[in-house]
């Protein structure tokens, strides 16, 4: 007996609506994918710009420090020199002037104090452009003298600490490291009206972590005009591929975390 | 009458498809040189199955080989155009699940002398979830950057597949019933409707083989 066209029909459909749900299914799918490579992609396309930018910065922070290297270097062996040997000149001169000749006699002395401070000067410019402590000593040794300096310079109790003996760090970490410490130093002295630092360095797996504190006024002394100084420590930070946090303890005063990969 | 001038014509679309791509093949991108691969093989098997057709012999057995090959081709094709949203293990873990339900299908279901419409309509539905990823794809502005040089190339042969296939699964796997609802004589109104799409899609492919930018 033949089926009647309606059943025939609703047989029919159910397949074919199971069918344009697969269909449906199958492109959603493929759609969700597409979202996913597009996003991935993206992600990708930051992470390429992000390094970009951050080895741009590492290559301006790299030719600074050759240029700043470069300078203390002319600085301390020409402009220095010339200045030393004006100096012994003018001692030499000083003697063979006959002792009636009293104006000579009376501001040869003020030239060479003004020839000593200019030397001095010199001395002070170059150390600051490339501390030869840091090169000769390595950045724990360089980090003691810089301390040293602070505590002489101001009424300021400096504890600086180590956790473990120094490892071997590359030429970048130490000069960064010693960079963002003293562009601190800078700022506590000259905003924080602090009396007490504190400063701790300790290698932690394959990271370098250094810990500086203050018991001064906190973020917003730093902050007030400072907002650039520690953006450029950020930027260091970044360019080692590291991170900088700061900010303002609970009991006051304002810490700051370094922690940089080693293996830079 | 109508259906002998239909496959004619068929004929000669795929022909001259077929002998442009041979003619211009090293100039091709390689995505597009699988699909002129693909007009040779339907040359090849519309030839043997004539050929088989004239001299009375079953030439069925020739759709089962000729869906697993298709299957690989245009999979291959759209692992090509989707390579870089889609992994190629997917397409060759489906080439290779298509292969082994053909091989099953021939052992258990649907032995080489009879019509192969499971795997012809698991084909169909690949394929036309595959063209119709390929629109959105080609629609969205952010995605479609690696498809612009070829675009309108792409347009063409996509449509071609997507007419196609949907022509297919409607008409052989489950429009048969509707159409003989609705027409009353299913058979014949079949076999020139899916001529007429095949003509449709050897067409399009012509078109976007000649559209394609060259090397």
């Amino acid at each position: 007996m033949a089926e009647p066209e309606d059943l025939k029909l609703f047989h029919t459909l159910p397949p074919l609506i199971g069918l344009a749900v697969l269909i449906a299914l199958g492109v959603i799918l493929m759609v969700q994918q597409f979202q996913r490579s597009l996003y991935r992609r993206r992600l990708n396309e930051e992470n390429l710009k992000l390094n970009h930018q951050r080895e741009l910065l590492r290559t301006a922070i790299t030719v600074q420090e050759k240029e700043r290297e470069r300078i203390a270097g002319d600085l301390h062996d020409e402009l220095g020199a010339r200045l030393s040997m004006t100096l012994m000149l003018l001692r030499r001169s000083y003697d063979m002037i006959p002792a009636a000749d009293s104006v000579s006699h009376t501001l040869l002395p003020e030239v060479e104090a003004h020839l000593k401070e200019a030397l001095h000067s010199t001395k002070r410019i170059s150390y600051e452009l490339m501390p030869p402590q840091l090169i000769n000593m390595g950045l724990y040794k360089a980090l003691l003298v810089l301390v040293e300096e602070v505590r002489n310079a101001a009424t300021i109790a400096v504890v600086m600490e180590r956790s473990e003996p120094e490892r071997e760090l590359n030429w970048p970490i130490q000069l960064g490291v010693y960079r963002m410490i003293s562009e601190l130093l800078t700022n506590t002295l000259k905003h924080a009206a602090a009396t007490r630092i504190s400063i701790e360095l300790k290698t932690e797996e394959e990271y370098l972590i250094c810990h500086y504190t203050d018991n001064g006024k906190g973020l917003p002394a730093f902050e007030q005009g400072q907002g650039l100084g520690l953006r450029s420590l950020e930027g260091r930070a970044s360019a080692l591929n590291g991170t900088l946090k700061w900010g303002t303890l609970a009991e006051g005063g304002f810490y700051a975390k370094i922690c940089l990969p080693l293996a830079n | 009458m109508i259906y002998t001038i239909v496959i004619y014509l068929t004929y000669f679309v795929l022909l001259c498809s077929g002998i442009w791509s041979i003619w211009h093949f090293r100039y091709l991108m390689p995505k597009f040189k699988v699909l002129a691969v693909y007009t040779w093989l339907s040359i090849i098997v519309q030839g043997i199955s004539e050929t088989l057709a004239s001299q009375r012999i079953n030439n069925l057995f020739l759709s089962h080989v000729y869906a697993v090959l298709s299957f690989v081709i245009l999979t291959r094709f759209y692992c090509m155009l989707l390579r870089p949203f889609i992994s190629d293990v997917l397409f060759k873990g489906q080439m290779i699940s298509f292969v082994l339900l053909a091989i099953v299908n021939v052992i258990w279901w649907q032995p080489l002398t009879t019509f192969n419409s499971i795997p012809l309509t698991v084909e169909a539905l690949v394929f036309i979830v595959f063209s119709l990823s390929t629109f959105i794809l080609t629609l969205n502005e952010a995605l479609n950057h690696h498809v612009r040089p070829f675009l309108r190339s792409l347009n063409w042969i996509n449509s071609g597949i997507f007419l196609y296939f949907t022509g297919s699964l409607l008409l052989f796997y489950n429009g048969e019933i509707i159409i003989h609802v609705i027409m009353g004589k299913w058979s014949a109104y079949t076999m020139l409707l899916h001529t007429v799409l095949t003509m449709v899609l050897y067409i399009c492919i012509g078109i976007g083989l000649w559209l394609s930018p060259k090397i």
